[in-house]
This record gives structure tokens, C-alpha cells and sequence, in this order.
């Protein structure tokens, strides 16, 4: 049994059963900063009020008073008092809905204290009073009412006839009044009654006979309060409630009740004395709600086992353990001793336990694969329904069963993990009580279920993604030391008969060339020539491949100073050329030296030879300082190419010029574009025939981590 | 009969372009030629004694039949009889690896055959003319 107390302001907003109840209560809680503005307010505070929860947080509390001494005025005293440290016992003053009617509230103000004694909050709570101040002015009125008229008739006692006939017809509009009053407490859905001092019924509506058991209220006129309580529940009345009324204070709590017939049940009561020293009492059957506040708390442990679940799949936990996990939870929610998981192999016709549970003691080892059917699922399962064993007696004693019986489990509920209309395992649930699983048992073991199904598939899933990352990595591992290997043999195997074919054709012409004669040796010429080519043509290949598994030393580089080494190489490889290198000051980079340098010494000696037929040959490195990266470009006044061959520029072996004109093995820029990739940049080109090229290129910026 | 330079050269062209070159600087008379790698560890260990002084320089080529350029360049200096005698790679690999591994294991000198016949001609008589007449050995 709980009571409300209204003395919330001490207790920690933090424990999850306040928290609860200050969702559900239903009286009106608001907490208040201490400039007093509204920081948070329950959802009965909401509707009190007819806001939306969010649309009052963070207004000021005098914003939901109206103006006036009873309403905004009597608010602003009310914080003046509580900002001092003071708490305010329900101050009596009005409030406004959204709607704009106005309602009387009482107010009851705590200041909740930081540990430095400064305030933190001020928790409000706040109590519709309307009805009863309307009835309080509905009676003052009726007072006033009847006393005029008792001064009329005693003034004017000779006009007898008349004025009794208008007399009577007053009355009897006031006891049809009174009864319509009545008759409305009695249609109401709350309980109603009013109690003489010495606590007997004076009156009670019929929801309040209806709630106690009771066919008619007029059963319970006359009779003690007492007969509605176990003794239990009178002793706590008296010791509790009765101090607080004789306060002349208002009372309201839960209390359980006790019916005609003997059965007890929850009931919420707001008691209110009455100045004569009886009191009125207003109550509620709250079975509906507190099975509510169960389901919720039901609810908010599914959520919790749910969200568990799906930690567990972020973490990207082993399936053991996510089984494990969800099987702990669940017998948070389902009455069992013991649980566990198997995933179904239908190729190999076995099971495999995965986890078990076993409530009360530690985790229980798994990884046991047994025949299918040893285990205990039926046809049902294989249709995706759920299956209550309700005595384990009535099926195949199967080793598996044997051992549960054991156990001492009674009775089990298996629960199918499908997915695509697959089966992939199931979920026992034993308990050691005989019986069944309520429906709601049901559902949320299916529902965990479920859950833990996709769970285990997506770990699955990872494991498969893992695992076939894994098998890649080590094909390209493979296939690297195949092309290392590869290239290792080109290296060696290609150039020894290439020398040969060299060697001793030049051997030939050295020696025997008397006996050759001149197309003799013009064919000899073309056999040197083309093995030289072909050496060429291996080296360049071998330092592209090399390109892709080489390892990048990378570091700053001063790109001037490279450009200008570079230069000074070209020049004296041309000492017979006219070529006028321009350089502006270009920014630094960061990468792998000797890698950028081959880029660098490719592309200038891709300029310089393309101007071949220019004199001066002009060639020009100028840097984009517009761009984010470091970019470099290289242009010349050289022979140029067609744009329309731009995008087979950079691919190996692709040439836009025939060998007579520009002699080269198509590798070159190949080599570039692979340099300049692997430092995470880009290049292109421009140009036009006869109007020169230019190519752009990036690299990282000096202070980049690269790539 | 001892000779001065050891040739160990598996491929026939290669050698006779090589002796070639030096013959034009008068040294073919002192060189000896071997095919596989087995036979240069046989000729320079077990047989030793049948030919007097060790040679003054080795021309080794890497890739070799039976036991690698390599292992010949490794038992060569790990034994104290001919850890002194300088060992010219003198191969057709460029490759970082055999570089590496070469100078780890103590070799002379590295050089890469070019595949250009004058070039290839004038490195093998520089390295002959360098190793038996400028360079100074031990044995």
C-alpha cells in the first residue's frame, strides 16, 4: 500500500518509481526554476491547464495566473515567499486555462535546496479547487438567499396567502435545484459523500455504494466509515489521515478498500474537513489505473530487454553473448527457471545450443550440438507459432527432456526464431511451476524473441562480412606476391635475351659489317633499335608496377627546389636544345620524394620533348594559389594534342603521337597519374594541336597527414 | 691452375658478352667461368686446394640455377677463407629486395647489367679495370 504524500519536494527526481508516478499522478506537479520560470510539469498538470507539456516549459508560472489580486498578484507573493526559502501551503488563487476560463487552484510551493543552501528548483503542486469553491458560493449564496426571505416573510406576515404560495413556489425550485445538485453527485463517476463528525455516512452518491459493493448509497447512511476498511487499513487512516485533517488540511492518497463482499481494492481518496468537524470524501476506483501503472512498468522492462538487445548488436557482440544477454532479460519478464537458445542446422539435421539461462545461477556452458530431435519442437514451430508444453510428462521423453525434468522443470514454452520464413533456431522457456504462460507472457517472449532473431542475424551477418574481408585480404595478399613475382621474372628473365639480341647483333656490325651489305646492316640497325625500345619499354613497365606496392616514404617536400634539380638534369641530358624554363615560386608539399620527383622529371621531359621542333622551346611551372590543395601546372608551347583524345592521355601505352614525330613508350604519364593518385590528387590536361599542353596536378598540403 | 677472376653466370650469352668486354682489356686469360651455384660452392671450398690462391674478384649473377646467387654470396662471407674476397653482384635485377638482401650479406659492390651493348660493355671493363688493378684486397 502507498500513500501520496504531497511533500514530494525532498525526494530524488531521479528514482525511477517518482518519475512514474509524477507521469501518472494525478495531481498537478510543476517544477519551477527559481526565477520562476516552468522547468518541467507532469502530463495531469498538462490538462489541468489544456497545454501541450512542451508548450509550457520554460514559460514564466505567472503566465498561466490571470492578472489580478487572485491571480498573477497572488502568484508573485507566492515567489516572493518561496525565493526567500519559505514553502507555501496551498495558497487559494486562480489560474488560467489555454482555453482562457479561469479555475481556482490551491498552491503548495516547495523550495528544493542546492548542498550550498542556494535554490535549485521550487516544486509546485497544484489542486483544482473550482468545484469546491463554486459550491461554497452557491451555498453562501443560497444563504443570503433564504435569509432575505425570512426577513420578507417576517416583515410581511399578513400578506399570508400571496406571499406563502410564492414562498412555496421558491422552495420547492430551490429542492428541485438542490435535488438536480444531487441527482448530478449521484450520476458522477466519482465517489461522493459526506461524513458527520463522528465519521458516519451523511451522504453518498451511487458511485460511491457502486465502488464499495454497495446496491444502494442509502445502505451506507448512518454506517461508520470504518465498514468500508480491514482493520489493517483504520489503523493507518487514524494514525495517518486524521492528524492531517484535524489540521483542518486537505488529505488525498491511495488507500485499499474493502468491498460488500469481503474483496479489497485500490481506491484514491481526497478528503476535505468541514468546519462542523465532519468531512466530505471523493473517490476512485484505481484498479484500472494501477493496472495501468503495471503495464507501463511492464512495458518500460520490455523496452528496457529490447534496447539491451540492440546494444548488444552495436557492440557487435559475439551471437553467444547477445543470446546470453537477451535470455537474462527475458526472465526479468517471464516467469521461467531456465531458457536457451539453439540455432537449427536443417542441412546437417542438428541443434546447437548458442545460450542457457538459468535463473539464480551463473550462466551455464553452451556450444552443445545435439541431433534435432532431441529437441522439443514441434510441427508448430515450423509453422512460426509458439508451443506450450503444460506438462512436460504428456510428451517424448527425449534425452534433452529427461535432463529438464531433472531440473525440475513442469512445463516449457517453445518459441520459433524465423527469418524469411526460414526457421533458425528456437527458444525454450521452462518453469518449474505446472501451468501455462499467460497470453502476455506469450507476446513478450515472442517479441524478445523476435528481437533476438534479427539480433543474432545481423551477428551472423557480421561474422559472414568479417569473415569474407578476411578471405580477400588474403587473396590480394596472394595476388600481390604473385605480381611481385611476376615482376621479379620480368625484371630478370626479359632483359638477359634482350642483351643478347643487342649484344650480339652490334657484335655483328662491329665486326662483320665487311659482310653485310648496306640493307644487311639497315636491318641490323632495326633489330638493335627495337631491342633497345624493348628495354626501355621493361623498365618503364617494371617502375609502374613498382609504383603500386611500393611503400611511400612521405615527408615535406620543397617543390622549388625539386623543380629546380629536376631542370638542371633536363638541361644538361639537352645541352643542344634552346629551352627557357620559367618557375614561379611554387608552395611546398608533402609526400614520397623520389615519387613526386619521377612525376616532376616525366612531365618535364614529356615538355621538353614535345617542343622539340620550338625554338625557344618555352615551358613553364606556375602554381593555382586560388586552390585549397597545392596545385601545380606545367605548360609548354610544344606540339599540343587533340582534346579529344584527353581522357587516353594517361593511359599506359596509349601515345597521341606516332613514333617517327615523338619517340616514348606510352608509360610516362601513366606513371604521373600514379604518383599523383596514391598522394590522394588529381590530374589533367589541356591543350590543342600545335598550340602546346598544359597539365594541372595536386598534391597534400604540407601539413596534411598523408594518405 | 689458379685464375684471378671467377665468373659464375648461368646464362651462355651473357658470359661470352661479358668475357667479350674483357677480353678487350686483355683479362679473359684469367677468368674462370661457372654455370650453377653448386659448382661455385664446390670450386671454392671442397676444391680449393686444387687450384692454390683463391680468385681476387667474383662476378656473380643472383639468379642461378640449383643454389641461388644469394646463398653462393652468403656462404662466401660467412666462411673466414673467402669472407675477404670482393663480390660484384652483377645481375639483371633491380628489384629493392635483392639490393637490400645483397649489401646485408656483404657484397662489394651491386651492379645492374644494362641491356645496351656498349653500356653493358664498358661497366664490366670498369668494374675489371676498378677491382684488379685500382682496388687493394687482403688474400
Amino acid at each position: 500500500m502507498s500513500s501520496v504524500s504531497p511533500s514530494v519536494s525532498d525526494r530524488s527526481t531521479t528514482t525511477p518509481d517518482y518519475q512514474a508516478l509524477y507521469e501518472t499522478a494525478p495531481v498537478a506537479y510543476f517544477s519551477v526554476s527559481p526565477g520562476g520560470y516552468i522547468q518541467m510539469l507532469n502530463p495531469y498538470a498538462a490538462d489541468l491547464l489544456g497545454y501541450k507539456r512542451r508548450a509550457l516549459v520554460g514559460q514564466s508560472a505567472l503566465s498561466i495566473c490571470p492578472p489580478g489580486p487572485e491571480g498573477r498578484e497572488r502568484a508573485l507573493q507566492v515567489l516572493q515567499q518561496v525565493q526567500q526559502g519559505h514553502s507555501v501551503e496551498k495558497a487559494e488563487m486562480r489560474m488560467v486555462r489555454s482555453s482562457g476560463t479561469e479555475l481556482w487552484v490551491h498552491l503548495t510551493v516547495h523550495p528544493v535546496q542546492n548542498d550550498d543552501g542556494t535554490i535549485e528548483r521550487f516544486q509546485s503542486i497544484v489542486t483544482d479547487i473550482t468545484s469546491r469553491k463554486e459550491m461554497q458560493a452557491q451555498l453562501e449564496t443560497n444563504q443570503v438567499a433564504l435569509e432575505s426571505r425570512v426577513q420578507a416573510r417576517t416583515a410581511e406576515l399578513e400578506r399570508v396567502n400571496e406571499e406563502l404560495r410564492a414562498e412555496i413556489r421558491e422552495r420547492r425550485a430551490v429542492q428541485e435545484q438542490q435535488q438536480r445538485q444531487l441527482a448530478a453527485m449521484d450520476a458522477a463517476m466519482a465517489g461522493m459523500s459526506i461524513h458527520a463528525p463522528n465519521g458516519a455516512f451523511r451522504y453518498a452518491n451511487q458511485a460511491h455504494a457502486t465502488i464499495y459493493g454497495y446496491d444502494d448509497p442509502e445502505e451506507l447512511i448512518g454506517e461508520s466509515w470504518r465498514i468500508l476498511y480491514d482493520a489493517q487499513e483504520q489503523a493507518y487512516i487514524e494514525a495517518e489521515v486524521f492528524p492531517v485533517l484535524d489540521r483542518g488540511e486537505q488529505w488525498s492518497g491511495d488507500l485499499t478498500g474493502l468491498r460488500r463482499d469481503g474483496s479489497t481494492f485500490p481506491v484514491y481518496l481526497t478528503l476535505t474537513p468541514l468546519d462542523d468537524g465532519g468531512l466530505t470524501c471523493i473517490c476512485e476506483d484505481i484498479t484500472a489505473r494501477k493496472e495501468r501503472e503495471q503495464q507501463l512498468e511492464l512495458y518500460t522492462r520490455r523496452l528496457e530487454v529490447l534496447r539491451d538487445i540492440d546494444q548488444a548488436i552495436l557492440q557487435a557482440q559475439s551471437p553467444a553473448d547477445i543470446a546470453q544477454a537477451a535470455m537474462k532479460r527475458l526472465h526479468h519478464l517471464v516467469p521461467c527457471s531456465r531458457s536457451s537458445v539453439a540455432l537449427l542446422d536443417r542441412n546437417t539435421n542438428e541443434g546447437t545450443v548458442l545460450a542457457r539461462y538459468s535463473a539464480g545461477e551463473s550462466m551455464l556452458d553452451s556450444g552443445v550440438t545435439v541431433p534435432l530431435s532431441h529437441f522439443q519442437f514441434t510441427e508448430a514451430a515450423l509453422h512460426q507459432q509458439h508451443h506450450i508444453v503444460e506438462d512436460i510428462r504428456s510428451v517424448k521423453q527425449t534425452p534433452l527432456i529427461q535432463q529438464l525434468r531433472e531440473e525440475g522443470i513442469q512445463a516449457f514454452m517453445t518459441l520459433p526464431m524465423s527469418m524469411e520464413d526460414t526457421l533458425i533456431g528456437i527458444v525454450n522457456l521452462g518453469t518449474e511451476d505446472p501451468g501455462c504462460f499467460t497470453e502476455q507472457e506469450q507476446r513478450i517472449a515472442q517479441e524478445v524473441t523476435d528481437q533476438l532473431t534479427i539480433a543474432l542475424r545481423q551477428a551472423q551477418l557480421l561474422e559472414q562480412v568479417q569473415q569474407h574481408t578476411e578471405r580477400l585480404e588474403q587473396r590480394v595478399e596472394e595476388r600481390t606476391k604473385e605480381l611481385e613475382s611476376f615482376t621479379y621474372s620480368v625484371s630478370h628473365d626479359l632483359r638477359t635475351p634482350l642483351r643478347a639480341v643487342d649484344g650480339f647483333s652490334r657484335m655483328l656490325l662491329n665486326a662483320h659489317s665487311d659482310q653485310l651489305d648496306d640493307e644487311g646492316q639497315r636491318l641490323l640497325g632495326v633489330i638493335v633499335e627495337s631491342a633497345q625500345r624493348m628495354g626501355q619499354l621493361i623498365d618503364d613497365l617494371l617502375a609502374l608496377s613498382r609504383l603500386g606496392s611500393r611503400e611511400m616514404r612521405s615527408g615535406p617536400i620543397d617543390m622549388d627546389a625539386l623543380v629546380d634539380d629536376v631542370i638542371d638534369e633536363l638541361d644538361r641530358a639537352h645541352p643542344d636544345r634552346n629551352i627557357v624554363f620559367s618557375c614561379d615560386p611554387l608552395p611546398r608539399t608533402c609526400g614520397d620524394r623520389s615519387m613526386v620527383r619521377q612525376a616532376l622529371t616525366n612531365l618535364l621531359s614529356n615538355a621538353v620533348k614535345f617542343t622539340q621542333d620550338e625554338a625557344p622551346a618555352r615551358i613553364r611551372i606556375t602554381s593555382d594559389t586560388k586552390a585549397d590543395v597545392p596545385t601545380y601546372v606545367i605548360e609548354d608551347n610544344g606540339a599540343g594534342f587533340d582534346m579529344a583524345y584527353a581522357d587516353k592521355l594517361f593511359g599506359v601505352f596509349q601515345r597521341l603521337h606516332d613514333d617517327d614525330a615523338f619517340e616514348g613508350t606510352g608509360v610516362g604519364l601513366a606513371i604521373v597519374e600514379r604518383v599523383v593518385q596514391r598522394h590522394g590528387g588529381h590530374v589533367e590536361a589541356e591543350g590543342a594541336v600545335g598550340e602546346g599542353a598544359s597539365f594541372t596536378f595536386t598534391l597534400p598540403k604540407e601539413t596534411a597527414t598523408p594518405p | 691452375m689458379s685464375r684471378s677472376i671467377l665468373l659464375i653466370e648461368d646464362q651462355p650469352y651473357d658470359a661470352e658478352l661479358t668475357l667479350r668486354a674483357l677480353r678487350e682489356l686483355g683479362l679473359d686469360e684469367d677468368v674462370m667461368h661457372l654455370r650453377d651455384g653448386a659448382e661455385a660452392l664446390r670450386y671454392l671450398f671442397q676444391d680449393a686446394s686444387d687450384h692454390g690462391t683463391p680468385p681476387k674478384l667474383i662476378l656473380l649473377d643472383l639468379k642461378l640455377p640449383k643454389v641461388s646467387g644469394l646463398e653462393v654470396l652468403e656462404a662466401l662471407k660467412s666462411d673466414e677463407r673467402t669472407h675477404c674476397i670482393p663480390v660484384i653482384a652483377l645481375t639483371s635485377s633491380q628489384e629493392q629486395q635483392d639490393l637490400t638482401r645483397c649489401y646485408d650479406l656483404g657484397v662489394n659492390s651491386y651492379v645492374v647489367k644494362p641491356v645496351d651493348f656498349e653500356q653493358f660493355t664498358e661497366t664490366v671493363q670498369r668494374i675489371g679495370r676498378y677491382w684488379t688493378s685500382t682496388n687493394q684486397t687482403v688474400c
